[in-house]
């Protein structure tokens, strides 16, 4: 089991690039042979959840 | 202080105990800026990488700086201060060079979404390419199948200009291209969505609506503001044609959503999008309104077939398992 970290930022400025990396996120989450680490703020988590 | 929480990620299929939250990255936090004066102090050496790594037993960091303590994979998305020098001022184009000269330095691997990107890497930048290799990812971006299925469809034969209103992304030009339009009294309808800000302030939107104002071509033109992403699909799906008149791109999502749904497009002719483009694609010089007039008239009595959802749903999960595998052959745990 390999461990992959990504450090996320959530900005509506760069909406383009938060869809990007939410991209690559979740076309790895059914990988079981990979563990996710992802790491953001609570106030990005909450906003995130006011936008979706 | 670490809460590991996140419906947003539920919502995403992501297992939630994957996620660390904590003020460490909250940008108005004491800690953040701790954290930032850490990262300024030790760069490479930034303890605090260092911390996590061992806490959490990281092999590599994605989408993120070099660090001494892990194998990391950072990302180049366009050089766009390389060839629309125009957009950026001088500290904007030196914090750039200096930020990709770094991540070609001391990263294991370099990650960019296109060819033309990856060329003018090595066109504008020293490196030892042995070192650091460059991958180029083709991006296939998320989308929710589940949401378009349940969603009821409010706007009819319209055709989608998602862009944020960035100077490059060179709006003006369609306003120009309805001029004409109305001129030769076509009518057609075009949904824009995206955010009003461009990294500064609101220049090319009230560019944008002064003209559109002026010249009476309110009628052609319907702003939906900023919307979710889940939108954006819903909106790209029901749409009739999809424009993007951008002068650069480092990779379009919205151009690969756009052939995810089997999408007429209409492109300017920059080198990222004839990379991208589709045989339903069709370009356009983005100087050239004439032109981009000339080919939405073509256009306009096209009928809008959609695909069934189930056959493109197929299709789009065979390009997800492939982006995974080739996203994972480019961070090669072998090494």
């Amino acid at each position: 089991m390999k461990t992959i970290a990504f450090f996320f930022k959530n900005d509506d400025r760069w909406a383009g690039e938060r869809n990007y990396l939410i991209s690559i996120i979740t076309s790895i989450t059914q990988r079981k042979d990979i563990s996710l680490k992802i790491f953001c703020s609570e106030r990005d988590v909450n906003f995130l959840k006011k936008k979706t | 202080m670490f809460r590991k929480r996140c419906e947003f990620f539920k919502k995403k299929n992501i297992r939630t105990e994957s996620i660390i939250s904590s003020r460490l990255f909250d940008k108005n936090s004491i800690l953040n800026y701790l954290n930032r004066i850490s990262g300024k102090l030790f760069g490479y050496y930034n303890p605090l990488i260092f911390y996590f790594v061992k806490k959490y037993g990281i092999d590599v960091i994605s989408h993120s700086p070099p660090s001494r303590w892990c194998k990391n994979v950072a990302w180049i998305p366009d050089l766009q201060h390389k060839t629309l020098k125009k957009n950026f001022t001088h500290n904007e184009k030196i914090r750039r060079d200096k930020l990709f000269n770094n991540y070609l330095i001391n990263s294991s691997s370099i990650i960019t979404s296109s060819l033309d990107t990856k060329k003018k890497i090595i066109k504008y930048f020293k490196f030892n390419k042995k070192k650091t290799k460059i991958h180029v990812l083709n991006f296939v971006p998320f989308v929710d199948f589940k949401k378009i299925k349940n969603y009821e469809k409010k706007y009819n034969s319209y055709i989608y200009l998602p862009n944020q209103f960035w100077n490059h992304k060179n709006h003006i030009i369609v306003a120009k291209a309805c001029k004409i339009l109305r001129l030769k009294r076509v009518n057609m309808k075009f949904l824009l969505t995206g955010n009003r800000f461009n990294q500064k302030n609101t220049e090319q939107y009230d560019l944008f609506f002064n003209y559109v104002k002026k010249n009476n071509l309110q009628n052609y033109f319907n702003y939906l503001g900023f919307v979710s992403h889940e939108k954006v699909i819903n909106l790209l799906y029901h749409s009739k044609i999809l424009i993007n008149p951008s002068f650069y791109e480092g990779w379009s999502t919205t151009v690969e959503e756009g052939k995810i749904f089997n999408k007429q497009m209409i492109l300017s002719n920059i080198n990222v999008h004839l990379e991208q483009g589709s045989t339903r694609t069709i370009y356009f010089n983005p100087d050239n309104y004439l032109e981009l007039s000339k080919k939405l008239i073509k256009l306009k009595n096209k009928k809008n077939k959609n695909t069934n959802l189930d056959k493109l749903e197929k299709n789009y999960k065979k390009l997800r398992k492939n982006f995974s595998d080739n996203y994972l052959k480019i961070l090669n745990f072998d090494d």
